[in-house]
Protein backbone atom coordinates (compact mmCIF):
# COMPACT_ATOMS: atom_id res chain seq x y z
CA UNK A 1 0.00 0.00 0.00
CA UNK A 2 2.49 2.28 1.32
CA UNK A 3 4.45 1.62 -2.31
CA UNK A 4 1.36 2.53 -4.26
CA UNK A 5 0.70 5.78 -2.45
CA UNK A 6 4.22 6.88 -3.39
CA UNK A 7 3.75 5.87 -6.96
CA UNK A 8 0.54 7.85 -6.51
CA UNK A 9 2.48 11.32 -5.29
CA UNK A 10 5.39 10.62 -7.66
CA UNK A 11 3.40 10.76 -10.14
CA UNK A 12 1.24 13.50 -9.41
CA UNK A 13 4.28 15.53 -8.85
CA UNK A 14 5.26 14.38 -12.66
CA UNK A 15 2.11 15.39 -14.15
CA UNK A 16 2.07 18.76 -12.24
CA UNK A 17 5.82 19.46 -13.04
CA UNK A 18 4.51 18.27 -16.68
CA UNK A 19 1.58 20.78 -16.54
CA UNK A 20 3.96 23.56 -15.29
CA UNK A 21 6.40 22.80 -18.03
CA UNK A 22 3.78 23.19 -20.43
CA UNK A 23 2.22 26.15 -19.38
CA UNK A 24 5.57 28.09 -18.78
CA UNK A 25 6.57 26.91 -23.08
CA UNK A 26 2.98 28.31 -24.19
CA UNK A 27 2.84 31.27 -21.86
CA UNK A 28 6.65 32.83 -22.30
CA UNK A 29 6.89 35.57 -25.05
CA UNK A 30 8.11 34.09 -27.90
CA UNK A 31 9.73 37.28 -29.84
CA UNK A 32 8.94 36.04 -33.05
CA UNK A 33 7.00 39.50 -34.36
CA UNK A 34 8.63 42.77 -34.39
CA UNK A 35 10.91 42.33 -31.41
CA UNK A 36 13.10 39.41 -32.53
CA UNK A 37 15.63 40.23 -29.25
CA UNK A 38 14.56 37.75 -26.77
CA UNK A 39 15.84 35.00 -28.42
CA UNK A 40 19.40 36.41 -29.18
CA UNK A 41 20.73 35.04 -26.10
CA UNK A 42 19.63 31.24 -26.59
CA UNK A 43 20.16 30.47 -30.18
CA UNK A 44 23.94 30.55 -29.23
CA UNK A 45 23.59 27.18 -27.81
CA UNK A 46 23.03 26.04 -31.11
CA UNK A 47 25.87 26.75 -32.72
CA UNK A 48 27.69 23.83 -34.72
CA UNK A 49 31.37 25.09 -34.88
CA UNK A 50 33.62 26.75 -32.61
CA UNK A 51 34.61 30.59 -33.27
CA UNK A 52 37.71 32.34 -33.75
CA UNK A 53 36.24 35.87 -32.59
CA UNK A 54 33.56 36.18 -29.93
CA UNK A 55 32.06 40.02 -29.92
CA UNK A 56 29.77 41.18 -26.73
CA UNK A 57 27.69 44.01 -26.28
CA UNK A 58 24.48 46.00 -26.48
CA UNK A 59 22.99 46.92 -30.05
CA UNK A 60 26.17 48.35 -30.92
CA UNK A 61 27.25 45.03 -30.92
CA UNK A 62 24.87 42.79 -32.63
CA UNK A 63 23.56 45.91 -35.36
CA UNK A 64 27.08 46.87 -36.63
CA UNK A 65 29.03 43.61 -37.34
CA UNK A 66 28.71 40.94 -39.95
CA UNK A 67 29.93 37.35 -39.41
CA UNK A 68 28.96 36.13 -42.56
CA UNK A 69 30.90 39.12 -43.89
CA UNK A 70 33.89 37.88 -41.75
CA UNK A 71 33.56 34.73 -43.19
CA UNK A 72 33.09 34.94 -46.94
CA UNK A 73 36.09 37.81 -46.86
CA UNK A 74 38.70 36.35 -44.30
CA UNK A 75 37.37 33.30 -43.08
CA UNK A 76 37.21 34.66 -39.96
CA UNK A 77 34.54 32.23 -37.82
CA UNK A 78 32.94 34.79 -35.21
CA UNK A 79 29.77 35.12 -33.22
CA UNK A 80 27.69 37.96 -31.32
CA UNK A 81 26.60 37.25 -27.83
CA UNK A 82 24.68 40.46 -28.26
CA UNK A 83 21.43 41.63 -26.68
CA UNK A 84 19.18 45.20 -26.44
CA UNK A 85 20.57 47.33 -23.78
CA UNK A 86 23.00 44.08 -22.49
CA UNK A 87 24.70 45.56 -19.48
CA UNK A 88 28.45 45.03 -18.87
CA UNK A 89 27.82 42.84 -16.21
CA UNK A 90 25.69 40.58 -18.79
CA UNK A 91 28.17 40.20 -21.11
CA UNK A 92 30.68 39.09 -18.73
CA UNK A 93 28.72 36.55 -17.87
CA UNK A 94 27.39 35.64 -20.83
CA UNK A 95 31.24 35.53 -21.49
CA UNK A 96 31.31 32.85 -18.56
CA UNK A 97 29.25 30.94 -20.05
CA UNK A 98 30.52 30.98 -23.88
CA UNK A 99 33.56 29.49 -22.16
CA UNK A 100 32.03 26.43 -21.01
CA UNK A 101 31.56 25.81 -24.45
CA UNK A 102 34.00 27.34 -26.79
CA UNK A 103 37.57 29.18 -26.21
CA UNK A 104 37.89 32.16 -28.84
CA UNK A 105 41.37 33.58 -29.49
CA UNK A 106 39.43 36.88 -29.84
CA UNK A 107 36.91 38.85 -28.02
CA UNK A 108 35.69 42.16 -29.09
CA UNK A 109 34.01 44.21 -26.62
CA UNK A 110 31.23 47.14 -27.35
CA UNK A 111 32.12 49.37 -24.86
CA UNK A 112 28.80 51.58 -25.39
CA UNK A 113 27.09 50.30 -21.80
CA UNK A 114 29.93 51.86 -20.02
CA UNK A 115 27.31 54.75 -20.10
CA UNK A 116 24.93 52.73 -18.13
CA UNK A 117 25.75 50.12 -15.31
CA UNK A 118 22.15 49.66 -14.19
CA UNK A 119 19.23 48.02 -16.63
CA UNK A 120 16.65 50.84 -17.06
CA UNK A 121 13.44 48.46 -17.86
CA UNK A 122 12.58 45.00 -16.69
CA UNK A 123 11.59 43.56 -20.50
CA UNK A 124 15.63 44.09 -21.48
CA UNK A 125 17.16 42.05 -18.82
CA UNK A 126 14.12 39.15 -19.28
CA UNK A 127 15.47 39.18 -23.05
CA UNK A 128 18.94 38.76 -22.09
CA UNK A 129 18.44 36.30 -19.07
CA UNK A 130 15.61 34.28 -20.05
CA UNK A 131 17.45 32.66 -22.79
CA UNK A 132 20.70 31.24 -20.37
CA UNK A 133 21.34 27.69 -20.16
CA UNK A 134 21.08 27.54 -16.21
CA UNK A 135 24.06 27.42 -14.90
CA UNK A 136 25.93 29.27 -11.98
CA UNK A 137 26.45 32.12 -14.24
CA UNK A 138 23.07 32.80 -15.26
CA UNK A 139 22.40 32.89 -11.43
CA UNK A 140 24.87 35.57 -11.16
CA UNK A 141 23.89 37.14 -13.44
CA UNK A 142 20.51 37.84 -12.63
CA UNK A 143 21.74 38.39 -9.37
CA UNK A 144 24.12 41.40 -11.00
CA UNK A 145 21.22 42.59 -13.22
CA UNK A 146 18.18 42.33 -11.78
CA UNK A 147 16.19 45.42 -10.80
CA UNK A 148 14.75 46.55 -7.87
CA UNK A 149 11.19 44.66 -7.85
CA UNK A 150 12.52 41.97 -9.85
CA UNK A 151 12.33 38.70 -8.04
CA UNK A 152 14.88 35.62 -8.49
CA UNK A 153 12.42 33.29 -8.46
CA UNK A 154 10.55 34.62 -11.39
CA UNK A 155 13.73 33.58 -13.14
CA UNK A 156 13.16 29.91 -12.23
CA UNK A 157 10.16 29.85 -12.77
CA UNK A 158 9.29 32.39 -15.84
CA UNK A 159 5.66 31.23 -15.43
CA UNK A 160 5.31 33.73 -12.33
CA UNK A 161 6.00 36.79 -14.23
CA UNK A 162 4.22 35.64 -17.30
CA UNK A 163 1.20 33.92 -16.67
CA UNK A 164 -0.90 36.70 -17.40
CA UNK A 165 -0.01 36.22 -21.16
CA UNK A 166 -2.79 33.61 -21.29
CA UNK A 167 -5.53 36.72 -22.32
CA UNK A 168 -3.39 37.83 -25.23
CA UNK A 169 -2.56 34.15 -26.93
CA UNK A 170 -1.78 33.59 -30.54
CA UNK A 171 -1.03 31.50 -32.98
CA UNK A 172 2.53 32.32 -32.63
CA UNK A 173 2.29 30.85 -29.17
CA UNK A 174 1.51 27.38 -30.41
CA UNK A 175 3.52 27.67 -33.51
CA UNK A 176 6.74 28.27 -31.69
CA UNK A 177 5.46 26.36 -28.27
CA UNK A 178 8.83 24.36 -28.12
CA UNK A 179 10.99 25.69 -30.72
CA UNK A 180 12.50 29.27 -31.98
CA UNK A 181 12.99 30.18 -35.56
CA UNK A 182 16.56 31.40 -35.90
CA UNK A 183 16.02 35.44 -36.12
CA UNK A 184 19.62 36.20 -36.38
CA UNK A 185 22.73 35.67 -38.37
CA UNK A 186 25.64 34.20 -35.83
CA UNK A 187 24.16 36.98 -33.45
CA UNK A 188 23.93 39.54 -36.21
CA UNK A 189 20.37 41.44 -36.19
CA UNK A 190 19.58 42.31 -40.59
CA UNK A 191 18.24 44.79 -41.67
CA UNK A 192 18.37 46.01 -44.84
CA UNK A 193 16.18 49.03 -45.20
CA UNK A 194 17.51 52.55 -45.15
CA UNK A 195 16.86 55.86 -43.36
CA UNK A 196 19.11 58.48 -44.13
CA UNK A 197 20.50 60.72 -40.84
CA UNK A 198 18.91 63.86 -40.64
CA UNK A 199 19.81 66.17 -37.92
CA UNK A 200 20.40 65.44 -34.23
CA UNK A 201 19.28 67.17 -30.74
CA UNK A 202 21.54 69.32 -28.99
CA UNK A 203 24.10 67.51 -27.41
CA UNK A 204 23.11 67.60 -23.60
CA UNK A 205 25.65 68.73 -21.09
CA UNK A 206 26.36 66.15 -18.14
CA UNK A 207 27.43 66.86 -14.19
CA UNK A 208 29.19 63.75 -14.39
CA UNK A 209 30.69 62.42 -17.22
CA UNK A 210 32.66 59.43 -15.65
CA UNK A 211 31.41 55.80 -15.87
CA UNK A 212 29.60 54.61 -13.13
CA UNK A 213 32.35 52.22 -10.54
CA UNK A 214 30.29 49.01 -11.43
CA UNK A 215 30.55 49.13 -15.30
CA UNK A 216 34.41 49.94 -14.32
CA UNK A 217 34.12 46.42 -12.50
CA UNK A 218 32.91 44.49 -15.06
CA UNK A 219 34.86 45.91 -17.46
CA UNK A 220 37.45 44.68 -15.18
CA UNK A 221 36.15 41.42 -14.72
CA UNK A 222 36.22 40.73 -18.28
CA UNK A 223 39.62 41.63 -19.05
CA UNK A 224 41.16 39.82 -15.93
CA UNK A 225 39.18 36.81 -17.63
CA UNK A 226 40.89 37.05 -20.83
CA UNK A 227 44.29 37.21 -19.46
CA UNK A 228 43.34 34.42 -17.53
CA UNK A 229 42.26 32.29 -20.69
CA UNK A 230 44.93 33.80 -23.20
CA UNK A 231 42.46 35.44 -25.11
CA UNK A 232 42.94 39.28 -26.43
CA UNK A 233 40.62 41.35 -25.72
CA UNK A 234 39.74 44.33 -27.97
CA UNK A 235 37.63 47.43 -26.77
CA UNK A 236 35.20 48.45 -29.77
CA UNK A 237 33.27 51.50 -30.49
CA UNK A 238 30.38 51.23 -33.20
CA UNK A 239 30.18 53.86 -36.06
CA UNK A 240 26.55 55.13 -34.15
CA UNK A 241 26.04 58.90 -34.62
CA UNK A 242 22.73 59.42 -31.50
CA UNK A 243 23.20 58.80 -28.89
CA UNK A 244 26.38 61.40 -28.37
CA UNK A 245 29.45 59.08 -27.75
CA UNK A 246 31.03 62.03 -25.26
CA UNK A 247 34.75 63.07 -25.46
CA UNK A 248 34.87 62.50 -21.94
CA UNK A 249 33.61 58.94 -22.32
CA UNK A 250 36.29 58.30 -25.06
CA UNK A 251 39.03 59.23 -23.22
CA UNK A 252 38.11 57.37 -20.25
CA UNK A 253 38.44 54.41 -22.71
CA UNK A 254 41.39 55.46 -24.44
CA UNK A 255 43.24 55.77 -21.12
CA UNK A 256 41.71 52.06 -19.81
CA UNK A 257 43.37 50.53 -23.09
CA UNK A 258 46.37 52.11 -22.64
CA UNK A 259 46.61 51.71 -18.77
CA UNK A 260 46.31 47.70 -19.68
CA UNK A 261 47.84 47.35 -22.84
CA UNK A 262 44.13 47.28 -24.81
CA UNK A 263 43.62 47.88 -28.48
CA UNK A 264 40.53 50.22 -28.69
CA UNK A 265 38.69 50.54 -31.75
CA UNK A 266 36.51 53.53 -32.07
CA UNK A 267 35.10 53.06 -35.47
CA UNK A 268 33.71 56.63 -35.01
CA UNK A 269 36.88 58.39 -35.87
CA UNK A 270 37.00 56.19 -38.66
CA UNK A 271 33.74 56.58 -40.88
CA UNK A 272 35.63 58.12 -44.11
CA UNK A 273 38.39 55.20 -44.07
CA UNK A 274 34.97 52.76 -43.37
CA UNK A 275 33.12 54.38 -46.03
CA UNK A 276 30.06 54.75 -44.18
CA UNK A 277 27.37 56.82 -45.83
CA UNK A 278 25.06 57.69 -43.84
CA UNK A 279 22.57 58.43 -46.51
CA UNK A 280 22.78 54.47 -47.28
CA UNK A 281 24.27 52.61 -44.80
CA UNK A 282 21.84 53.09 -41.63
CA UNK A 283 18.26 52.08 -41.13
CA UNK A 284 17.03 54.22 -38.36
CA UNK A 285 18.35 57.71 -39.16
CA UNK A 286 22.21 56.75 -38.27
CA UNK A 287 21.48 55.32 -34.81
CA UNK A 288 23.04 51.79 -35.75
CA UNK A 289 23.88 50.53 -38.95
CA UNK A 290 22.24 48.41 -41.74
CA UNK A 291 23.16 45.85 -43.63
CA UNK A 292 25.57 47.48 -45.88
CA UNK A 293 26.73 49.51 -42.82
CA UNK A 294 27.75 46.59 -40.94
CA UNK A 295 29.17 45.16 -44.20
CA UNK A 296 31.54 47.66 -44.30
CA UNK A 297 32.33 48.04 -40.56
CA UNK A 298 33.36 44.23 -40.84
CA UNK A 299 35.54 44.70 -44.05
CA UNK A 300 37.13 47.47 -42.12
CA UNK A 301 37.33 44.95 -38.74
CA UNK A 302 38.80 41.76 -40.89
CA UNK A 303 41.97 43.25 -41.93
CA UNK A 304 42.81 44.43 -38.39
CA UNK A 305 41.35 41.15 -36.80
CA UNK A 306 43.90 39.24 -39.20
CA UNK A 307 46.85 41.34 -38.98
CA UNK A 308 47.12 42.81 -35.82
CA UNK A 309 45.74 39.76 -33.70
CA UNK A 310 46.58 37.18 -35.76
CA UNK A 311 42.99 35.67 -36.39
CA UNK A 312 43.35 32.54 -38.76
CA UNK A 313 41.56 32.84 -42.00
CA UNK A 314 39.97 29.15 -42.15
CA UNK A 315 38.37 29.01 -45.57
CA UNK A 316 40.61 26.23 -46.20
CA UNK A 317 38.63 23.67 -43.44
CA UNK A 318 36.35 21.49 -45.43
CA UNK A 319 33.77 21.52 -41.99
CA UNK A 320 33.71 24.73 -40.96
CA UNK A 321 33.08 25.93 -44.31
CA UNK A 322 30.18 23.58 -44.94
CA UNK A 323 28.54 25.46 -41.71
CA UNK A 324 29.60 28.80 -43.08
CA UNK A 325 28.50 28.58 -46.80
CA UNK A 326 25.05 26.98 -45.25
CA UNK A 327 24.99 30.26 -43.04
CA UNK A 328 25.50 32.71 -45.61
CA UNK A 329 22.97 31.56 -47.82
CA UNK A 330 20.43 31.64 -44.91
CA UNK A 331 22.21 35.38 -44.83
CA UNK A 332 21.77 35.96 -48.69
CA UNK A 333 18.17 34.89 -48.76
CA UNK A 334 16.98 36.88 -46.28
CA UNK A 335 19.01 40.04 -47.57
CA UNK A 336 17.13 39.65 -50.38
CA UNK A 337 14.15 38.91 -49.11
CA UNK A 338 14.11 42.57 -47.68
CA UNK A 339 16.20 44.23 -50.37
CA UNK A 340 12.55 43.24 -52.37
CA UNK A 341 10.36 44.24 -49.74
CA UNK A 342 11.93 47.45 -49.15
CA UNK A 343 12.39 48.38 -53.01
CA UNK A 344 8.53 47.74 -53.33
CA UNK A 345 7.29 48.97 -49.84
CA UNK A 346 9.78 51.17 -48.59
CA UNK A 347 9.60 49.74 -45.38
CA UNK A 348 9.53 46.52 -44.32
CA UNK A 349 6.20 45.40 -42.73
CA UNK A 350 7.61 43.22 -40.29
CA UNK A 351 9.10 45.82 -38.60
CA UNK A 352 6.59 48.62 -39.40
CA UNK A 353 4.07 49.76 -36.76
CA UNK A 354 4.00 51.89 -33.53
CA UNK A 355 3.48 48.95 -30.91
CA UNK A 356 6.12 48.12 -28.63
CA UNK A 357 5.86 44.45 -29.40
CA UNK A 358 7.14 43.36 -25.89
CA UNK A 359 4.65 40.49 -25.34
CA UNK A 360 5.71 39.34 -28.76
CA UNK B 1 -6.96 2.57 -5.78
CA UNK B 2 -7.06 3.93 -9.86
CA UNK B 3 -10.09 6.14 -8.22
CA UNK B 4 -7.42 8.36 -5.73
CA UNK B 5 -4.82 7.87 -8.37
CA UNK B 6 -7.35 9.25 -10.89
CA UNK B 7 -8.16 12.24 -8.13
CA UNK B 8 -4.84 12.93 -7.43
CA UNK B 9 -3.70 13.57 -10.71
CA UNK B 10 -6.74 15.66 -11.16
CA UNK B 11 -5.84 17.64 -8.24
CA UNK B 12 -2.94 18.06 -9.45
CA UNK B 13 -3.94 19.74 -13.29
CA UNK B 14 -6.19 21.56 -11.18
CA UNK B 15 -3.80 23.21 -9.00
CA UNK B 16 -1.39 23.74 -12.01
CA UNK B 17 -4.22 24.86 -14.49
CA UNK B 18 -5.64 27.31 -11.52
CA UNK B 19 -1.81 29.10 -10.94
CA UNK B 20 -1.83 30.13 -14.17
CA UNK B 21 -5.29 31.24 -14.72
CA UNK B 22 -5.00 33.11 -11.32
CA UNK B 23 -5.53 36.84 -12.60
CA UNK B 24 -2.85 37.72 -9.95
CA UNK B 25 -2.01 41.54 -10.73
CA UNK B 26 1.50 42.10 -12.16
CA UNK B 27 2.11 44.44 -8.85
CA UNK B 28 1.52 41.33 -6.53
CA UNK B 29 4.88 40.34 -8.21
CA UNK B 30 6.78 43.97 -7.55
CA UNK B 31 6.38 45.19 -11.01
CA UNK B 32 5.44 48.86 -11.99
CA UNK B 33 3.81 49.63 -15.07
CA UNK B 34 4.69 53.40 -14.20
CA UNK B 35 1.19 55.71 -13.10
CA UNK B 36 -0.68 58.08 -14.88
CA UNK B 37 0.57 60.82 -16.90
CA UNK B 38 -1.83 62.89 -14.44
CA UNK B 39 -0.70 61.47 -11.47
CA UNK B 40 2.72 62.32 -12.34
CA UNK B 41 2.09 65.83 -12.79
CA UNK B 42 1.02 66.68 -9.52
CA UNK B 43 3.97 68.63 -8.26
CA UNK B 44 6.89 69.40 -10.92
CA UNK B 45 8.45 71.82 -12.48
CA UNK B 46 6.97 74.03 -14.96
CA UNK B 47 8.51 75.72 -17.98
CA UNK B 48 6.48 78.47 -19.55
CA UNK B 49 6.63 78.85 -23.94
CA UNK B 50 4.02 81.64 -24.43
CA UNK B 51 0.84 80.43 -23.06
CA UNK B 52 1.49 77.56 -22.59
CA UNK B 53 2.74 75.66 -19.43
CA UNK B 54 5.12 72.64 -19.99
CA UNK B 55 4.64 70.33 -16.88
CA UNK B 56 7.38 67.61 -16.52
CA UNK B 57 5.74 63.87 -16.14
CA UNK B 58 2.77 65.34 -18.06
CA UNK B 59 0.59 64.58 -21.26
CA UNK B 60 2.75 65.71 -23.98
CA UNK B 61 0.00 65.63 -26.25
CA UNK B 62 -2.13 69.04 -25.45
CA UNK B 63 1.34 70.65 -25.01
CA UNK B 64 2.93 69.36 -28.45
CA UNK B 65 -0.59 71.00 -29.91
CA UNK B 66 -0.74 74.21 -28.50
CA UNK B 67 2.91 74.82 -29.15
CA UNK B 68 2.26 74.31 -32.76
CA UNK B 69 4.47 72.74 -35.54
CA UNK B 70 7.75 72.24 -34.28
CA UNK B 71 11.04 73.33 -36.45
CA UNK B 72 12.04 69.75 -36.16
CA UNK B 73 10.99 66.50 -34.72
CA UNK B 74 13.85 63.89 -34.17
CA UNK B 75 12.34 60.46 -33.41
CA UNK B 76 14.34 57.73 -31.86
CA UNK B 77 13.49 54.14 -31.18
CA UNK B 78 14.77 52.37 -28.27
CA UNK B 79 16.37 49.03 -28.60
CA UNK B 80 13.87 46.09 -29.71
CA UNK B 81 11.28 48.78 -30.05
CA UNK B 82 10.64 49.56 -26.12
CA UNK B 83 9.40 52.86 -26.78
CA UNK B 84 9.89 55.32 -28.80
CA UNK B 85 11.95 58.82 -27.68
CA UNK B 86 10.86 62.30 -29.37
CA UNK B 87 12.46 65.48 -29.35
CA UNK B 88 10.22 68.53 -30.84
CA UNK B 89 12.84 71.52 -31.41
CA UNK B 90 11.02 75.04 -31.24
CA UNK B 91 12.67 77.93 -31.40
CA UNK B 92 15.16 78.58 -28.52
CA UNK B 93 14.20 75.13 -26.35
CA UNK B 94 13.50 71.75 -27.19
CA UNK B 95 10.54 69.39 -25.67
CA UNK B 96 11.53 65.93 -25.12
CA UNK B 97 9.07 63.06 -24.37
CA UNK B 98 8.73 59.50 -23.96
CA UNK B 99 5.94 56.66 -23.47
CA UNK B 100 4.72 55.78 -20.51
CA UNK B 101 1.61 53.97 -19.61
CA UNK B 102 -0.02 54.53 -23.00
CA UNK B 103 0.94 58.10 -23.62
CA UNK B 104 3.78 59.99 -24.72
CA UNK B 105 4.51 61.77 -21.04
CA UNK B 106 7.03 65.22 -21.32
CA UNK B 107 10.49 64.08 -20.21
CA UNK B 108 12.75 66.93 -20.47
CA UNK B 109 13.08 70.40 -22.00
CA UNK B 110 16.42 72.04 -22.89
CA UNK B 111 16.77 75.81 -23.06
CA UNK B 112 18.98 76.33 -26.08
CA UNK B 113 18.86 80.34 -26.51
CA UNK B 114 19.93 82.99 -24.15
CA UNK B 115 16.63 85.29 -25.05
CA UNK B 116 14.55 82.14 -23.34
CA UNK B 117 13.95 82.42 -19.91
CA UNK B 118 12.56 80.09 -17.30
CA UNK B 119 9.44 80.95 -16.02
CA UNK B 120 11.13 82.76 -12.70
CA UNK B 121 13.46 85.12 -14.66
CA UNK B 122 16.75 82.51 -15.45
CA UNK B 123 18.51 83.27 -18.52
CA UNK B 124 21.61 81.72 -20.30
CA UNK B 125 24.29 84.13 -19.26
CA UNK B 126 23.28 85.03 -16.44
CA UNK B 127 25.47 85.26 -13.17
CA UNK B 128 25.47 82.05 -11.23
CA UNK B 129 24.07 84.53 -8.46
CA UNK B 130 20.81 85.09 -9.91
CA UNK B 131 20.64 81.12 -9.16
CA UNK B 132 19.75 81.10 -5.88
CA UNK B 133 18.14 84.47 -6.35
CA UNK B 134 15.60 82.79 -8.39
CA UNK B 135 15.50 79.22 -7.05
CA UNK B 136 16.45 79.34 -2.94
CA UNK B 137 19.35 77.35 -1.32
CA UNK B 138 17.76 73.38 -1.49
CA UNK B 139 19.85 72.77 -4.56
CA UNK B 140 22.94 70.34 -4.54
CA UNK B 141 26.10 71.12 -6.49
CA UNK B 142 28.18 69.12 -8.33
CA UNK B 143 30.82 69.95 -10.87
CA UNK B 144 29.22 73.40 -11.15
CA UNK B 145 26.02 72.00 -11.92
CA UNK B 146 22.72 72.93 -9.31
CA UNK B 147 20.09 70.78 -9.36
CA UNK B 148 16.60 71.81 -7.55
CA UNK B 149 14.53 68.93 -7.00
CA UNK B 150 10.35 69.42 -7.02
CA UNK B 151 8.20 66.11 -6.53
CA UNK B 152 9.50 64.18 -9.62
CA UNK B 153 10.70 66.60 -11.90
CA UNK B 154 14.12 68.12 -11.71
CA UNK B 155 15.66 71.52 -12.63
CA UNK B 156 19.42 71.16 -13.65
CA UNK B 157 21.23 74.84 -13.88
CA UNK B 158 24.73 73.97 -15.64
CA UNK B 159 27.54 76.71 -14.61
CA UNK B 160 31.02 77.42 -15.86
CA UNK B 161 33.19 80.08 -15.28
CA UNK B 162 30.35 81.46 -12.92
CA UNK B 163 27.75 81.84 -15.94
CA UNK B 164 24.82 79.53 -16.89
CA UNK B 165 25.36 78.13 -19.79
CA UNK B 166 22.65 75.44 -20.11
CA UNK B 167 19.19 74.79 -18.53
CA UNK B 168 17.34 71.32 -17.96
CA UNK B 169 14.41 70.20 -17.04
CA UNK B 170 13.86 66.32 -16.73
CA UNK B 171 10.94 64.79 -14.98
CA UNK B 172 12.84 62.21 -12.14
CA UNK B 173 12.02 58.30 -13.62
CA UNK B 174 10.48 56.28 -11.12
Amino acid sequence: MRGKKLGGVLLAAAVAAAGLWGLTCLLVPKYTGRVVEGNFTAEYYREESPHDVLILGDCEAYENISPVTLWREYGITSYIRGNAQQLMSQSYYLLKDALREEKPETVILSISAMQQAEQSNETYNRMTLDGMRWSREKLEAILASRMEGEHLIEYVFPLLRFHSRWAELGGEDLTWFADRPLVTHSGYYMRADVRPAGTFPAERRRSNYEFEEKAYEYLDRIRELCEEEGIALILFKAPSLYPVWYDQWDMQIEEYAKAYGLAYLNALEEIDVIGIDFSEDTYDGGLHMNVYGAEKVSRWLGPVLQKQFGVPDRRGDAALSAVWEAKAARYDAEKQSQEEEFARLGYLTRFSGDETGASD
Amino acid sequence: MRGIRGKVVAAALVATAALAATPVPAYAWGFSFGAKAEEKAEESYVFRSGETDIVMGGDSAPVVRALGTPLDTFEADSCAYQGKDKIYSYSGFELGTHPDGGVDVISSVYVLDPAVSTPEGLQLGDPKSEITKLYGKGYTLENGVYRYVKGSSELAIYTTGGIVDAIEYTAIAE
